[in-house]
């Protein structure tokens, strides 16, 4: 199935109001640091505190700015590139798959340790971002992570956990 | 002067030339060429080099970076995909050759384009960066301010995204790096009690996360439409008159690219349609750019490589990035406890004219790597693309992961790698947001001095004549750069810059 990006202006009002929280954070987390004694010597709150509020109000600007343009039909004036490209749902997919691959990985990485966490990851990833079989998905997956394992510690010398599984397990 | 220059490169050689530099330098070369052909980025190698000494991280990392761009042209060449941005240019005449059967003479100018335009930005690195280290030591807190502001603002002009998108991403940028301790006061500062911000986020963990992690999710949109073929050795060698219609180009194009070079946020892209602007409209036969002209190759390759040598000048010299590949060596050299600026020179002269050495070297090793590796570099962009991320992602996890032992970073990492997709998707152009953070802290803490040795006044950022000279330049830029859009826009075309 293939379809077009259709709403890229909701993305600018979404970044454009994501900057303006961030902005309103770092100027309110600022207005509780010490200004300094006066303005000869400005203290760690002042430059924080400005530099927030000049991206709260980008922000807000570019928020509005992209809703304007979406109210007058402009949409495509605020487009990037790559909305205009024809993309399938499964290439669509493929970018979120990567982040949740990435996410459950990291919190993996030390109770499983580097082979078991590396050999789960690469499975699933050449599984869903790959499109591979099974049968060659594993053993891709296990050669590619002896292999890393042993180019990483023995050639680089790079510390890599064990994983506490394999320490309850075996030591 | 010069035989002083000289005197330093010999010595800078006989450290180049030791076998484990050699071996960094073509680690670094042979990787360049990959990520210059693959979607990778610098910083996924970052994290490893914190094992090795400064001089052989900043050999093999440099290695990269220009190594890049000597990659970049054989995808642009063989299947008009530019690896690097800079190779964009290079497409359209590289792959015209390729079409009439010239795709190895196509090549080899490139390759030697980038040879000559690589070693001259290095003799003029030599030349050009102690004298003017030695001009910038006599500078203040208040003339540093100016300095790094003005070249942050030129960034901002220089920039492919709106400039309200762009300002946003150098305040952000800005804010992000005052995350940590106050370098002044030793106060926190928005750290959430965390002790693991304390340090400040960790710029490899945002580098990779930014640039590293958000390209492969934007490559997932977007596939190879064609099997690229490696052409035959024999096929490699140009003809007589091929050679002949490189020679001035590539000439032409080294200056080109280390004018461009100096000037923060300007860079390769620039510098590569400025050359064929200009090749096209010197040639007696413009009408064959576009149709596969020697001068549209070898003039932007040549460029592309002159500007790398250039871009050191502001980072070596000035501790200034110019672009995000500078901003992941400055990184570099401060991990391992060496300050880019005009006391490097002074300071570590062994890694200076190690590095201006190496370069030298490394150049060389590009050539003799590069012509008859094409054939393996092209069985790697055969690998399909599903297969190859994975892996990516994977080291760059243990990149990160390898440097703290710390899964927290690679949260971090994450974060910023959904948040450069996101940015990238939105049209927004992300590299300032990285120069502003490397640069963030120094223009805090030279702004605070400033102020307290002027009592408040603010008139002392704009006295002495390197704020003059800063703050002119700004101007200069700014007036060259909306002139250029402007005359680019009346004449029905698409401004590049």
């Amino acid at each position: 199935m293939s379809e077009k990006i259709t709403q890229p202006g909701w993305l600018d009002v979404g970044i454009g109001a994501g900057l303006t929280a961030l902005g309103a954070y770092f100027t309110t987390a600022a207005w509780r640091m010490p200004a300094g004694p006066d303005p000869s010597a400005p203290g760690p709150g002042v430059a924080p505190g400005l530099l927030g509020l000049a991206l709260g109000i980008c922000g807000l600007f570019l928020a509005v700015q992209a809703i304007i343009a979406m109210r007058h039909s402009l949409a495509e004036a605020v487009v990037s590139d790559e909305s205009t490209i024809d993309v399938t749902a499964a290439m669509r997919r493929k970018p979120f798959i990567a982040i949740a691959l990435l996410t459950t990985s990291a919190f993996l990485l030390e109770p499983l340790g580097f082979m078991l966490s590396t050999f789960l990851f690469l499975l699933a990833g050449f599984i869903w971002l790959g499109n591979a079989r099974i049968y060659a998905a594993v053993s891709a997956a296990a050669i590619t992570s002896v292999s890393l394992w042993l180019f990483f510690t023995k050639l680089l010398g790079v510390g890599l956990p064990f994983g506490r599984l394999v320490e309850i397990l075996f030591y | 002067m010069i035989f002083d220059a000289f005197s330093h490169l010999y010595g800078g050689l006989v450290i180049a030339m030791q076998p484990k530099y050699l071996l960094f330098c073509l680690i670094g070369c042979f990787w360049g060429s990959i990520v210059g052909v693959l979607p990778a980025g610098m910083a996924l190698l970052l994290p490893l080099t914190y094992t090795l000494d400064p001089t052989g991280a900043i050999i093999m990392l440099s290695g990269i970076f220009y190594g890049a761009m000597y990659g970049g042209s054989t995808t642009s060449i063989l299947m008009r995909i530019p690896g690097e941005a800079a190779s964009v240019v290079t497409c359209i005449d590289g792959y015209e050759m390729a079409k009439k059967g010239r795709a190895g003479a196509a090549l080899t100018i490139a390759a030697l384009g980038s040879f000559f335009g690589g070693v001259a930005s290095v003799f003029g690195l030599m030349l050009l960066a102690p004298s003017l280290a030695n001009v910038m030591l006599a500078i203040g807190p208040a003339a540093e301010f100016t300095i790094l502001a003005a070249s942050l603002m030129i960034s901002v002009f220089a920039a492919t995204g709106a400039p309200l998108k762009t300002i946003s991403m150098v305040i952000l940028g800005l804010l992000l790096a005052m995350v940590g301790l106050d370098p002044l006061t030793a106060t926190p500062r928005f750290t959430f009690g965390n002790l693991e911000l304390s340090d400040g986020l960790n710029f490899a963990a945002m580098a990779i996360g930014l640039f590293g992690i958000s390209e492969i999710l934007m490559s997932f949109g977007q596939s190879l439409s064609e099997r690229p073929k490696a052409p035959k050795m024999r096929d490699m060698v140009p003809t007589k008159k091929e050679m002949k219609d490189s020679v001035m180009p590539s000439v032409r194009g080294s200056f080109i690219g280390f004018f461009f070079g100096i000037v923060p946020g300007v860079g390769h892209i620039v510098s590569t349609f400025a050359s064929y602007a200009v090749e096209k409209g010197l040639s007696k036969n413009p009408e064959e750019f576009g149709k596969g002209a020697v001068a549209g190759v070898a003039g932007p390759e040549t460029a592309n490589n002159a500007t790398t040598g250039a871009a050191m000048i502001p980072l070596l010299v000035l501790g200034i990035p110019a672009i995000p590949v500078t901003a992941v060596l400055l990184s570099a050299l401060t991990i391992h406890g060496v300050q880019p600026g005009p006391t490097m020179i002074t300071d570590h002269p062994q890694i200076f004219w190690g590095l201006i050495a190496s370069m030298m070297v490394g150049n060389l090793m590009l050539v003799l790597l590069n012509l008859p590796l094409v054939g393996l570099f092209v069985s790697m962009l055969r690998i399909p693309y599903g297969y190859l991320a994975p892996i990516i992602l994977l080291i760059s996890i243990i990149g990160v992961y390898s440097m703290k032992a710390s899964s927290f970073d690679l949260f971090v990492m994450i974060a910023f790698g959904i948040l450069g997709y996101g940015l990238r998707k939105g049209g927004f152009d992300i590299a300032p947001l990285l120069l502003a953070f490397v640069l963030g802290d120094r223009i805090e803490v030279n702004y605070r001095r400033a102020l307290t040795i002027s009592d408040g006044e603010y008139s002392i950022f704009l006295k002495g004549p390197a704020s003059q000279i800063a703050v002119t330049s700004v101007i200069v830029v700014t007036i060259a750069i909306l002139g250029y859009r402007h005359w680019k826009r009346r004449h029905g075309m698409q401004p590049v810059l």
